[in-house]
């Protein structure tokens, strides 16, 4: 039996009134539902920051990244994670250490011994320049050397030294918990970088959200 | 003087409603829509390996027309599911049930007919106003909110009024995410409600994301950003269940001036709050969640296990059913066993699985609420009904032929 010509007009049809059917570009809400029983209100006033914070350092801080640093995700032990220089070679990062861990000299010999330097006396570690943090005081360490990257106890060796690099380091101790800042690359990037790491540690308060005006 | 009849005069042409009715019960609409479900559920079962159960339900067995990710070679497109059984549905009411000559013979056949277009409106029934989701409930607590496992909405809600105080309307509003799933990259929806002092314009949704830092190299020169913070795309989960939608908005005052922007994630917990109009609101990306009218409480839950595997060979809930007057009833529900109660069906189908075995924490379950429920089952009874129906006439026309045929064979004394 031959196939009527009036099927596929039919299927025609169908197929174009099936595939008319968009949302306007305006659209009106209607839809709602009954607030739930005991259903929490969100809390007001939280930056960003504070509504994305990828871990506690992120949720107690609030800071301003610097012009042309560029914001990357954290990991285990960088809280606050930036990277800097066209091919990302600039690195600086927040870390807090909290609880019982090395206190802020051994960090800096930890900081020493990854440039190939030898570790500093506590009598040195005083006569550091200091920058201030959140109020408070932090040495800061400013080295140039053969950096070798993550040779800390928890940390597994990534890649040959780089000859020629440069490291800026702070570190202050809050209650219960020790803060790190530290800024590696190439020498003459660290040099370029020098105003936006003192920008970004000025940046830096707690993260008590203000309420919207 | 009458005309003698001619018995050679041609017959008159049918009407348009007769050709119609013939058309709509034509033999070959039914041979094409059966060779055209074939291939679709072909189609969309073999293609679930690559695309996920969810997306291929979605295309091929819920559609009017296939849409574009889900064409053959990339240029065929098909007839969905759904347009192919509303044109069935069609056909077996024009042929099966109006044009079928009704007599003794064929009334099993006019019944069986008839099943079918039960089994058909229960499937339709379904796909547009069931409502599924699951309900996850933890041991010693109860629980009455049911999430969508696939459904994402923007809601919005009034936190403080103009003057100050808690807003008197105790509801949220949202709307679906079929009204800003399109709205990728440079497209973009806008919504309002009366009585709102600002509109939300979307955009640049995606399926599957996580919110990440501007600088993250998973961030593209296409990826939603708003301040710091950048929408990173996540290759698209076939287990729809694992994706997490994130969607960029901007908000507008009564003025159309920009209010304020944000990224919104349903992995974020924490809603984006503004003011505006002296009115204080937020939004936030979820899945679909809605209050069922009674709570359900988990004495205990108990799994038995393959020996020496994780994997569970059952398990079942003890629960309590709590209504809102307070009544209570004890029930156990387990695979297979659901409960029934209120319009709502809970399937045991989930547990906590992180837990080790007898010291599992949760049950999940889904609640479905679904007029036609029962329908297919009606409609296979029917379908029974009239299946033996027919055969008994059949039966019963054969033994009358086979006696007629013994009569004659016999030899007359």
């Amino acid at each position: 039996m031959p196939l009527s010509p009036r099927i596929p007009r039919l299927c025609l049809l169908l197929t174009v009134f099936a595939s008319s059917c968009r949302p306007p570009d305006r659209v009106e809400v209607e839809q709602y539902r009954k607030l739930f029983r005991d259903e929490p209100e969100p809390k007001a006033g939280l930056t960003d920051q504070q509504r994305f914070a990828e871990n506690m350092a992120q949720q107690l801080l609030t800071w301003k990244t610097p012009e042309g640093w560029r914001y990357v995700s954290a990991t285990e032990f960088r809280h606050i994670n930036f990277t800097f220089g066209p091919p990302g070679e600039g690195e600086c990062y927040l870390s807090v250490i909290s609880g019982e861990g090395a206190g802020v000299l051994d960090n800096f010999n930890r900081w020493r011994k990854q440039m190939g330097l030898p570790p500093m006396s506590e009598t040195e570690m005083e006569q550091l320049p200091s920058k201030t943090i959140l109020t408070r005081p932090a040495p800061t360490i400013d080295l140039t050397g053969k950096y070798a990257a993550g040779s800390g106890p928890m940390m597994q060796a990534s890649g040959a030294p780089k000859e020629n690099w440069r490291m800026v380091g702070s570190i202050f101790e809050a209650p219960g918990a020790l803060f790190t800042i530290k800024m590696t690359g190439p020498k003459d990037l660290v040099e370029q970088n020098l105003k936006a790491y003192d920008a970004f540690l000025a940046s830096i308060v707690p993260g008590v959200a203000p309420e919207p005006r | 003087m009458n005309q003698p009849e001619n018995s050679t005069q041609p017959r008159t042409k049918p009407g348009f409603p007769a050709r119609l009715l013939a058309l709509f019960a034509s033999f070959n609409i039914a041979v094409v829509v059966f060779a055209l479900m074939i291939v679709v559920t072909f189609t969309g079962t073999w293609l679930q390996k690559k695309y996920g159960l969810y997306d291929c339900q979605v295309w091929y067995f819920e559609s009017w027309i296939t849409p574009r990710p889900a064409w053959l070679w990339g240029w065929l497109p098909l007839p969905g599911m759904a347009l192919l059984l509303a044109v069935m549905f069609v056909n077996v009411l024009s042929g099966g049930i109006i044009r079928i000559r009704k007599s003794k013979r064929t009334i099993g056949v006019v019944i069986s007919h008839m099943s079918i277009l039960g089994f058909i409106v229960a499937g339709a029934v379904s796909l547009w106003s069931k409502t599924d989701g699951y309900m996850r409930v933890f041991e010693g607590d109860g629980n009455s909110i049911v999430e969508s496992h696939f459904d994402w909405v923007i809601e919005v809600r009034e936190l403080k009024s103009a003057d100050g105080k808690q807003p008197a309307a105790d509801s949220v509003s949202y709307f679906p995410d079929k009204l800003f799933t399109d709205c990728t990259g440079d497209k973009s929806r806008t919504f309002f409600k009366s009585g709102w002092p600002f509109e939300i314009k979307a955009s640049g949704y995606l399926r599957n994301a996580a919110v990440v830092p501007s600088g993250d190299p998973s961030v593209t020169g296409d990826s939603p950003r708003q301040g710091d913070y950048a929408l990173s795309a996540i290759p698209v989960n076939p287990n729809n269940e694992r994706n997490v939608a994130g969607v960029r908005v901007e908000i507008t005052d009564s003025l159309g001036k920009p209010a304020t922007a944000g990224l919104l994630n349903a992995a974020v917990m924490r809603p984006l709050v503004f003011d505006t109009g002296g009115r204080r609101f937020s939004l936030a990306l979820t899945r679909e969640r809605w209050q069922v009218p009674f709570t359900i409480h988990l004495d205990d839950f108990r799994a038995k296990y393959y020996p020496g595997t994780q994997k569970a060979e059952s398990y079942e809930s003890d629960i309590k059913v709590i209504h809102e007057g307070g009544n209570e009833s004890k029930h156990r529900i387990s695979m297979n066993n659901p409960l029934r109660d209120s319009g709502y069906v809970a399937y045991q189908t989930d547990y906590d699985h992180d837990s080790a075995p007898g010291e599992e924490k949760y049950s999940v379950f889904t609640i479905v609420k679904n007029r036609s429920d029962q329908w297919p089952l009606y409609s296979l009874i029917v379908c029974t009904i009239g299946l033996v129906i027919h055969f008994l006439v059949k039966l019963a026309s054969f033994l009358k032929r086979s006696a007629a045929t013994a009569a004659k064979a016999s030899p007359t004394p």
